[in-house]
């Protein structure tokens, strides 16, 4: 797995989670949010599909195809 | 998994670093299983001429036990030396004309190994024209086979040498270091050997080389060598004045290893089927090697053999295929398991997975497949055999027409309840051929006796993936004309894989060499020119830089006592005649080579050979003058006397002069844009952004860079002459040239070694310094510097260049070192200073790791060129040539992702025509089926619905594809029917009704089932029935992998797919059996039977790619996570919840596309069409005219879609066998020869070419002339042509001769860069829309790279170095826009467009949506931007 992080600090932040194994993966995430300047009530969302991320205690969990990635778009509400 | 990304970020701050670590030796070496030798001199004695010292391990000789002093000249015995206080205990002191003998069999092994020692200089190595004569050499260790070849291990006192001379005492290995050492200081030395050469000076790695052994291709006999410390009595006069502790000498072990053949035994998924058939790319994915020697005969036998190994978790898969030219009859007779097999036509596989010898295991099959199997075990110290053992291993065989075939596979577990190799564990292993004559006998790794002698046997390396070699082809060894060819397997390209061939003689003298890194491609071949009698070792080494993937070394014999190569050289005008006379040891004195060129009886040109070096000589004839057409050069060896000896002739033709024959395209001397004149003035010139500001010195004292200074002081370019220091950057400048496109200036100092500096600066901001040193005579160069200090804001970062790979450092508190590298810049994100030069010509020592350093001190980062270390003496004019260029070099928006938005083009030849390049997209919802669906029985269902669309004709709604047999359910709105389609051996089932009731508005039930009968719902009523099964479920069920489900259109696109679903079950048995069912009233929820279920309540954008439904059942997801809805696709109101409108995106023309989303640059990848494309081979063949496509008129389409074209014009080689590669494909290409198969056409492969070639250069610029005014195209792709490759090609300007003789690379720098500077001009002033795209993977190197609008980079290359991504793909500090092609996986893609526009300062998510633009076709999920792009006009 391979994350990176992106921020506009007190704005939003992006996440690249990438899945380099061969198999289907799920992957936890923990941000935190507070120093991020994103304060407690963060919206977390795939950017391609659109579809909400379950985000819950600064913690975003994804599942993954092999050789595959989700990006993630924090934004604070 | 959970992962914080606080403790993620820290990557990015990684610090690099190549300084390499200093590990001198804190203990006395261990007496080691690998030690044959070990004096640690702590025993003393007074020397008599009769003791001898007591090593700790030896194999004594008779009497000779230990070291014995023999002394010559006038040093009397007890003045030989004397034991002293040791680096641990004590220590030998020698004196004199001394040496110290030691017993060699035993004690030393040729093949590999190392020796280590402790020494003391006994006088302080002051300068060595002051030390005594006799002193002024230091002899340590000395290996003396019969002979004059030697090994020695010696000092000159400021360089540490190991030397290998042959038996023409000629020196054909050596390393060497400097050694700083002073007086009564002890250092500690080891030389290794094996594949390499190596020296190590206190633990650190000084030189190494690439060699074999001790002593090379030489046979030495051990019993006659001689091994000894100190003087060389009967051959020098040198005396020893040193002191030497804790001597030890290693057999081969680690990284020491004789020259056995490797082979990388990489893991599949796939499995080969055991058939004894090597099944069409069935082994395509294994590890291969050849190249079979005869038992007891080290030589390649005819009867060769191509071994594949491959492995995955359950068993070890080995296939032989023994080929027999002569076609004989097979011997396999033995039916009985542990029979004789041997005895017959059979293959031996020897495994030995221990480091031990015990066990080990013997596996044979005969070609009929008669297993015998053995374990070797160790028996009351002796070799024993268990018979009794007996794995399962599978075994199948094949005969053919001159060959048969084994494959097996070997259970680990089978061999004594092992698990898969871990990746990286190293086997012993051998592959064997037996036969029914001892004379047939061989092996992959050679072996004398008899095949069980496990120290002989190669090795074999397990991998945890897919990469492995492939030695698929070694042939022409015995005719004089070898051709090996090598295949890297699986996916990746990084790390890269560099592939060696070699082809030395028995003299070790290197007759021929090729090098290729597979970046691009994966194959290699290596075809030398013919060779003549006598003995030769190849060697093929595939390795990246951490290991080595495959080796192979093979010595043979040729058997031709005379032959030619002719090459042809257009621009030089000469075709030289090579003539080998090696077959002919015995020539008279005063023979010679004959060489006449002739067309039938007119003769066109004439040379004559009388200098030959070992074997072979070289004459030229004068080719200016001759017409074109078919010749031969007949060839003559002729004796004194005028007798004619020997015989050979070869063929050549003279071309007509080519089109771009000695053009000027691109020459002139303009500045093309966005560069702004050079403005020269007396206190600095200032180019674009940047001003080297000298204010009278003919060097910057400060370079400013966009506003800022780069500098921290004043460069210095310090000449030290006769003790005295000159700072030659403060000489006072003179502009002697002031033109719009450069200014030169001059500098001179005079005296007694009389100096110029002359500075030519570019308009891209270039300087090129040129010091030219004149002296009156003989004069001696101390030393010369230059120091580059920069500002420590500016130089965060180092990127050194070896022309083709740069790997960037983060500057931190240690000092970087390196050997000569053609670039080396510091800078930052933003701006950099670049130094580079060509070679390391008149630089003085090299190959040593102080020629090129960067030094933090405080503020300041001190770039340090030591050109000159080491006095150098100069009797004639010689120039020292180097170059800076700050950066970035011009202006372009590197933050804009939108700045060239290059699209993919469907039929793009058509562009003009809206139907033939109309845009088409997949209609469905696909979900992984095996598993999911069971082909013998089961019920699909869904709710349906029209969604208020109607008209078009009968569209598919939903199958089941499989092997041979599908079923597939139809509607036609127009009738309202609804029918299954179930091919069958009777033609077609239709199974369905006409008034189904399916509704314009609002969802009905559909169920299909089949089992017994298969039959079709709707809405709770049985609309058709059939009895009978699927007829192909059996197929179907075999092929799991080939089965599909598919709601839509299967096929592509149809241009009508319109249907709303929802609720999708697919169960794995008849839920209905009667004639109507109950329609559900409420989601469908889980029960056994279920194995597929989608509510399809999770809505999303379909991107065609990533987004997937979340079912919640789905029995067997594989790689999957649900459902694949294609683009076009929506989610709508269900019937429960949410449901899925299965959508069609309309064809629509292409050219309409580039313009609504602003796609305004576009590379066409061919320029011929695939027809003719493979009847040229690539890279494609320039100013070949295109058969059956219009490019003006494509390209005028192009151009009114206010879209700029570009096209794939130049690789950095010309595909060969071509027109070109025949005329010109000896003066272009780069020595070492690299090429690489290429097909189609058969045989058709790449020649590697320099940019040093003046030809080719000029092919490119007229070519490129041709593409933009014939063609119609606005700019051209070059496919590496920016990187800088090491060349030795003499005939095109490449290559010195050092201070030895020997040819050493230079690196094209100037030439690369006026032939893509000659490019951009022709581009950019052909029309405003001329763009240049340069594709630059593994490397930015700024000089060349200059001429570039747009880079491509990061192919094939890993992604997860953040350093690399800030360094080399912002673009920002070189001043070139860059596009990052995507690694091997998309992931990589997304997570390089995330960091490289995403962390810019604007909107992140605009700059994701390019992920999908340069991935081909289109998507309407991209924003409309309107023709948003830049205004155009020619």
């Amino acid at each position: 797995m391979k994350v990176s992080l992106y921020l506009r600090e007190g704005e939003g932040a992006f996440l690249v989670v990438g899945n380099l194994r061969a198999e289907v993966t799920e992957c936890t995430v923990a941000v935190d949010m507070a120093q991020m300047g994103l304060g407690e009530d963060v919206r977390a969302w795939n950017a391609l599909s659109e579809r909400d991320l379950p985000l819950q205690d600064d913690r975003i969990t994804v599942r993954l195809r092999p050789n595959s990635f989700v990006l993630a778009r924090l934004e604070r509400r | 998994m959970r992962m914080r990304t606080d403790a993620l970020l820290s990557v990015a701050l990684l610090v690099a670093t190549l300084i390499p670590v200093t590990a001198q030796p804190t203990t006395p070496p261990p007496a080691d299983a690998r030690t044959l030798l070990l004096d640690r001199f702590d025993e003393d004695f007074v020397p008599d001429g009769q003791r001898m010292t007591s090593p700790t391990v030896i194999v004594p000789a008779g009497e000779h036990t230990g070291g014995r002093l023999v002394t010559g000249g006038e040093t009397p015995i007890e003045q030989s030396g004397e034991f002293i206080e040791g680096r641990f205990g004590q220590a030998f002191q020698f004196h004199g004309m001394t040496a110290m003998y030691y017993p060699v069999p035993g004690n030393i092994d040729v093949t590999a190994g190392a020796v280590e020692m402790w020494l003391r200089m006994g006088y302080e190595p002051v300068h060595p024209s002051q030390v005594e004569s006799r002193y002024r050499n230091q002899l340590f260790l000395n290996i003396d086979p019969p002979g004059p070849a030697r090994f020695i291990v010696y000092s000159t006192l400021v360089q540490f040498c190991v030397g290998v001379w042959d038996q023409q005492r000629q020196l054909v290995a050596y390393v060497g270091a400097p050694m700083p050492w002073h007086e009564g200081e002890w250092h500690h030395v080891e030389v290794r050997w094996g594949r390499r050469l190596e020296l190590w000076l206190d633990g650190e790695l000084r030189g190494s080389e690439d060699w074999a052994g001790l002593f090379g291709p030489m046979s030495v006999d051990l019993k006659q060598t001689q091994m000894f410390l100190g003087s060389r009595i009967h051959d020098s006069d040198i005396e020893a004045e040193f002191a030497v502790d804790e001597l030890r000498i290693l057999g081969p072990g680690g990284e020491q290893v004789p020259p056995y053949p490797l082979v990388t035994c990489p893991r599949i998924v796939t499995p080969p089927t055991l058939d004894g058939v090597l099944g069409d790319g069935e082994w395509d994915g294994a590890g291969e090697a050849t190249g079979f020697v005869g038992l007891n005969d080290n030589r390649p036998v005819v009867d060769q053999t191509n071994v594949f190994v491959a492995h995955d978790e359950r068993n070890l898969y080995v296939a032989f295929e023994c080929t027999d030219p002569e076609n004989r009859p097979l011997e396999g007779t033995f039916t009985d398991r542990d029979s004789a097999v041997y005895q017959e036509d059979a293959v031996d596989i020897f495994l030995q997975p221990g480091p031990d010898v015990y066990p080990y295991y013997q596996l044979v099959a005969n070609c009929i497949g008669t297993r015998f199997d053995a374990r070797a075990i160790e028996q009351n110290g002796r070799r024993a055999f268990d018979i009794e053992f007996d794995p399962e291993w599978t075994v199948a065989t094949s005969r053919g027409e001159g060959r048969w075939v084994m494959e097996t596979a070997i259970p680990w577990a089978e061999l004594e309840g092992r698990s898969a190799p871990q990746p990286g564990e190293r086997w012993r292993v051998n592959f064997c051929r037996d036969a029914d004559a001892a004379s047939r006998l061989s092996s992959w790794s050679w072996i004398a006796g008899n095949f069980h002698r496990p120290s002989n046997f190669g090795e074999m390396v397990f991998r945890g993936d897919d990469r492995a070699m492939r030695l698929s082809k070694l042939t022409g060894l015995r005719d004089g004309r070898p051709h090996a060819r090598l295949d890297l397997t699986g996916l990746a390209f990084d790390p890269p894989v560099t592939v060696t061939a070699t082809l030395v003689d028995a003299g070790a003298a290197t007759v021929a060499e090729a090098h290729k890194d597979l970046i691009d491609a994966k194959s290699f071949t290596f075809e030398p020119p013919p060779i003549t009698s006598g003995d030769y070792v190849l060697t093929l080494t595939a390795a990246t830089a951490e290991e080595t993937l495959s080796y192979q070394r093979l010595p043979f014999s040729v058997d031709k006592p005379f032959d030619i190569a002719v090459a042809g050289y257009p621009y030089e005008g000469r075709l030289w005649v090579t003539a080998s006379i090696g077959g002919m040891p015995d020539l008279p004195e005063g023979s010679m080579v004959r060489a006449r060129l002739v067309a039938g009886e007119r003769e066109a040109g004439a040379c004559e050979i009388t200098q030959f070096d070992r074997g072979s000589g070289q004459g030229a004839i004068d080719i200016t003058q001759v017409e074109p057409g078919q010749y031969e050069v007949q060839a003559s060896v002729v004796g004194p006397d005028g007798e004619v000896l020997a015989q050979a002739a070869a063929g050549w033709e003279q071309f007509d002069r080519p089109v771009f024959w000695m053009s000027d395209a691109g020459m002139e001397r303009t500045v093309p844009t966005p560069w702004t004149p050079v403005e020269a003035a007396a206190d600095a010139i200032r180019v674009w952004g940047r001003e080297y500001r000298g204010d009278g010195r003919i060097m910057p004292g400060q370079i400013v860079n966009q506003g800022q200074d780069l500098l921290a002081g004043p460069i210095e370019l310090t000449a030290t002459v006769g003790g005295a220091a000159i700072d030659l950057s403060a000489l006072p400048a003179a502009i002697v040239e002031a033109a719009d496109d450069r200014a030169v200036q001059e500098a001179a100092l005079d005296g007694p070694v009389p100096m110029t500096l002359r500075a030519t600066t570019e308009y891209d901001g270039m300087q090129r310094y040129d010091l030219t040193i004149s002296p009156a005579g003989e004069a001696t160069v101390d030393a010369l510097a230059l120091a580059i200090p920069v500002r420590r804001e500016v130089a965060r970062f180092i990127l050194p260049s070896s022309g083709r790979f740069s790997k960037p450092v983060e500057v931190g508190d240690e000092s970087w070192r390196s050997a000569f590298m053609p670039q080396v810049w510091l800078g930052n994100d933003d701006l950099g200073l670049a130094w580079f030069a060509e070679s390391d010509r008149y630089w003085k020592p090299v190959d040593d790791d102080a020629m090129l350093e960067v030094v933090p001190e405080g503020d300041v980062v001190t770039l340090r060129a030591n050109i000159i270390r080491e006095p150098r003496t100069i009797t004639e004019p010689i120039t020292i040539t180097f170059g800076l260029i700050a950066t970035p070099v011009k202006q372009v928006p590197t933050g804009d992702p939108w700045y060239f938005r290059f699209g993919a083009v469907n039929n793009a030849y058509q562009l003009y025509d809206p139907q033939a390049s109309a845009i088409y997209h997949t209609e469905r919802l696909e979900y992984p089926a095996a598993g999911n669906i069971d082909p013998a029985q089961g019920t699909l269902e869904f709710w349906l619905s029209a969604g208020g669309m109607g008209g078009g004709g009968p569209r598919p709604i939903a199958g089941i594809y499989g092997d041979g047999g599908s079923m597939v359910l139809n509607w036609d709105l127009s009738q309202d029917r609804l029918w299954l389609t179930v091919p069958g051996p009777e033609g077609e089932l239709q199974i369905g009704a006409t008034d189904a009731g399916v509704p314009m508005e609002g969802y009905v039930h559909v169920a299909a089932t089949w089992g017994e009968r298969i039959a079709l719902y709707c809405n709770g009523r049985l609309l058709d029935s059939a009895d009978g099964p699927l007829p192909a479920a059996e197929q179907m069920a075999a092929s799991p992998e080939k089965l599909r489900l598919v709601l839509g259109s299967a096929h592509g696109w149809r241009g009508w797919t319109w249907f709303d679903v929802d609720e999708v079950r697919v169960s794995g048995t008849v839920r209905y059996a009667g004639d109507g069912l109950a329609v559900p009233t409420e989601p469908f929820a889980p029960d056994e039977a279920t194995l597929l279920l989608d509510h399809l309540d999770d809505r999303f954008r379909p991107d065609g790619e990533d987004a997937e439904t979340r079912p919640e059942v789905m029995a067997a997801p594989g790689d999957h996570l649900g459902g694949l809805p294609s683009i076009g696709c929506e989610f709508v109101d269900g019937v429960f919840g949410s449901g899925l409108q299965v959508g069609v995106v309309g064809a629509r023309p292409c050219r309409e596309m580039l313009q609504e989303w602003g796609v305004d640059a576009y590379n066409l990848w061919s320029w011929l069409p695939k027809p003719q494309w493979d009847e040229v081979g690539w890279p494609l063949p320039l100013f070949t005219e295109p058969e059956g496509v219009d490019l003006p008129r494509m390209n005028a389409a192009f151009d009114e879609a206010g879209v700029r074209t570009s096209t794939y014009m130049g690789y950095m080689g010309i595909g060969a066998p071509t027109r070109w590669s025949r005329q010109f494909g000896y003066e272009w290409r780069r020595e070492p020869v690299s090429s690489q198969p290429s097909e189609p056409p058969p045989g058709h492969s790449y020649l590697d070419c320099c940019g040093n070639a003046r030809g080719y250069a000029d092919y490119l610029a007229e070519g490129t002339r041709w593409l933009l005014e014939e063609q119609g195209f606005d700019g051209c792709y070059t496919d590496g042509n920016a990187h800088v490759y090491p060349c030795r090609n003499t005939h095109h300007g490449c290559g010195y001769y050092d201070d030895d003789g020997t040819l050493r690379p230079t690196y094209p720098v100037f030439g690369t860069r006026e032939y893509l500077e000659r490019m951009y001009r022709i581009i950019h002033e052909h029309g405003p829309d001329g763009f240049l795209v340069n594709h630059v993977s593994y490397n930015i190197f700024i000089p060349t790279m200059s001429f570039t609008d747009v880079y491509y980079t990061g192919e094939h290359e890993h992604y997860e170095d953040l350093l690399k991504c800030r360094v080399r793909w912002q673009g920002t500090q070189w001043g070139i826009w860059p596009i990052l092609l995507g690694a091997d996986s998309h992931t990589y893609e997304a997570m390089y467009y995330t960091y490289r526009h995403a962390a810019q300062d604007r909107e992140p998510v605009a700059g994701l949506r390019r992920l999908r633009l340069p991935r081909g076709a289109v998507d309407p999920l991209l924003p409309r931007r309107g023709v948003g792009h830049r205004a155009r006009g020619r």
